[in-house]
């Protein structure tokens, strides 16, 4: 395997999107923990505090491979950029939504999203979450 | 240096290992520290410290793991095996439960010898203490000996220069006093090469994560410089050991002293470093000096935290603090610098508009036509210069 050139942040080839996740998460300190152990696994984090940044950051060419989605923002909520156009823009990517509320299911499902951890959760399932989630889009842009 | 293998030293110690060993098996006093340092994740480090566990777990010491991240890495998850683990503790932070070393428990458990995997981790907030090394540190009171790793980019005096190399932010870090109380430090030492290898395999990252990895942060120049601060950060440990010793405990070789001037701006954040790395370099004294003048007494709030937090910073590194009154800066540091005999002045470069260069001289020039002996330094407030 030869080492592929860098490449600028927009212009990713498809084996090295998955690997990029945008948290959204307005609390500051958790936030700062998440992208902390996420970093500390190889994963490339771009961090979001609200709805309106995390659709700003994708308008401004970053293309995640997951986004992990805090329910429960100041401003828009995370519905909001369910709903919104930026995830389509930025390929559709998974969707990991965290929330301190209980979801209906039928919810989930009618926005799509891949992944629903209710808080509290461990650290570590929401870690292979996410591996799961990643892994499995790399077979299918592989396939 | 070469490494011997270290199992013929299990078997038929010296006479100073055997010294050594008593100093470390001894119930009371402070617990011995040993770090194994690193230039990057992936070297081994964690593999080191464990095979250190077995080992000693086999001469018969107490030993157990107070906390050890194996990252998944099979090899290194294996070596975990035979060796006791006190349980993690659970703490939950706004929602998220994080696993952490459970520091009373550790003590509680009282062990001779405990493994505690990367001494520069922030802890999540709920625990004992914010940072692990200060876990670490209460466990050492307890007279428990320690074996610890750490990477290289996390110490305080070489974090700018990390991430002026690499372009990614060091966000945890530790301060160069705790790695200097280390009773040993070991360099776990890889080629730039093998490590690329090592990774390529995907044995540090997942293959796919892996390829990122190598193309952004671990390529080979910045591999290279990494492990250059490494060795260097090593070897200046062992000259710092050659030194106390021929110089007693007076410290009589110090003939040099660097004097930073610390006023609560960007810039004088990065002096401080600065000036820790050239006194590093030079076998100088540090000291870092504030003056108080009728001036600075309408400091703002923000400055004055700023201020405070780049002296923590230069105690963490060495320096002695010195607060002085003056009637202006000038005259501050003059008298600071006379007293000391300063031969290096380090000072934050301060813009000045146009009208202000016509009218006042810079502080250096003014400080330098009072002492002309003097060396002085001036540091701008942002690492990624042209070319630096």
């Amino acid at each position: 395997m030869s080492p592929a050139p860098t490449s600028p942040s927009s212009d990713l080839s498809p084996a090295e999107m998955p690997q990029r996740v945008l948290l959204v998460e307005d609390d500051e300190s958790l936030r700062t923990v998440l992208a902390r152990h996420l970093r500390g696994q190889g994963y490339e984090i771009a961090e979001a505090t609200s709805a309106e940044t995390a659709a700003t950051a994708i308008a401004d060419g970053f293309r995640p491979g997951l986004v992990l989605l805090d329910i429960n923002l100041p401003g828009q909520t995370g519905w909001d950029l369910l709903r919104g156009a930026a995830l389509d823009a930025a390929g559709s990517p998974p969707v990991v939504v965290t929330s301190a509320l209980t979801i209906d299911p039928r919810r989930l499902a009618e926005f799509g999203v891949a992944g629903y951890l209710p808080k509290p959760f461990p650290l570590e399932t929401l870690i292979a979450t996410i591996e799961r989630l990643l892994s499995s889009e790399e077979e299918t842009e592989n396939a | 240096m070469t490494d011997p293998d270290p199992d013929a030293f299990d078997v038929r110690p010296t006479a100073d290992e055997m010294l050594a060993r008593i100093r470390e098996e001894q119930p009371t006093g402070r617990g011995r520290l040993r770090v194994y340092l690193g230039m990057a994740p992936g070297v081994g480090k964690t593999y080191r410290m464990l095979e250190e566990g077995h080992r000693r777990r086999d001469r018969g010491t107490d030993l157990v793991i107070g906390f050890v991240e194996t990252y998944g890495r099979p090899h290194t998850a294996a070596l975990i095996d035979g060796l006791e683990i006190v349980p993690r503790r659970h703490i939950e932070y706004r929602g998220v439960i994080v696993e952490e070393m459970d520091l009373d428990a550790v003590l509680a458990r009282r062990p001779t010898v405990a493994l505690i995997d990367e001494l520069a981790h922030t802890n999540v907030p709920g625990s004992p203490h914010p940072k692990r090394w200060q876990d670490v540190e209460s466990i050492r009171e307890a007279g428990i000996h320690v074996v610890s790793t750490m990477n290289v980019q996390h110490l305080e005096s070489v974090a700018d220069a990390v991430a002026t190399i690499t372009g990614a932010p060091v966000n945890e870090r530790l301060p160069d006093e705790v790695l200097a109380t280390a009773d040993e430090i070991e360099l776990v030492d890889m080629s730039p090469h093998a490590l690329r290898q090592r990774m390529r395999h995907g044995n540090v990252y997942p293959p796919e994560r892996a390829q990122i990895a190598l193309d952004r942060f671990f390529t080979e120049a910045n591999l290279t410089a990494l492990r250059e601060l490494s060795l260097r950060m090593v070897a200046r440990r062992v000259e710092g050991q050659l030194d106390e010793s021929a110089a007693g405990a007076q410290g009589s070789l110090v003939t040099e002293r660097v004097l930073v001037l610390v006023d609560g701006s960007p810039a004088s954040a990065r002096a401080v470093r600065r000036a820790a790395d050239l006194a590093g370099a030079i076998h100088a004294a540090l000291i870092a000096v504030v003056v108080e003048t009728p001036e600075s007494e309408r400091r703002p709030f923000d400055q004055t935290r700023d201020l405070q937090e780049t002296l923590d910073d230069a105690v963490d590194l060495g320096a002695d603090i010195i607060r002085v009154e003056a009637p202006d800066e000038v005259g501050g540091i003059e008298q600071v610098a006379r007293n000391r005999r300063a031969t290096h002045v380090v000072l934050p470069f301060r813009p000045t508009s146009g009208l202000q260069r016509l009218t006042t001289r810079a502080l250096g020039d003014q400080l330098l036509a009072r002492l002309p002996a003097l060396e002085i330094h001036t540091v701008g407030p942002s690492g990624h210069g042209a070319g630096s």
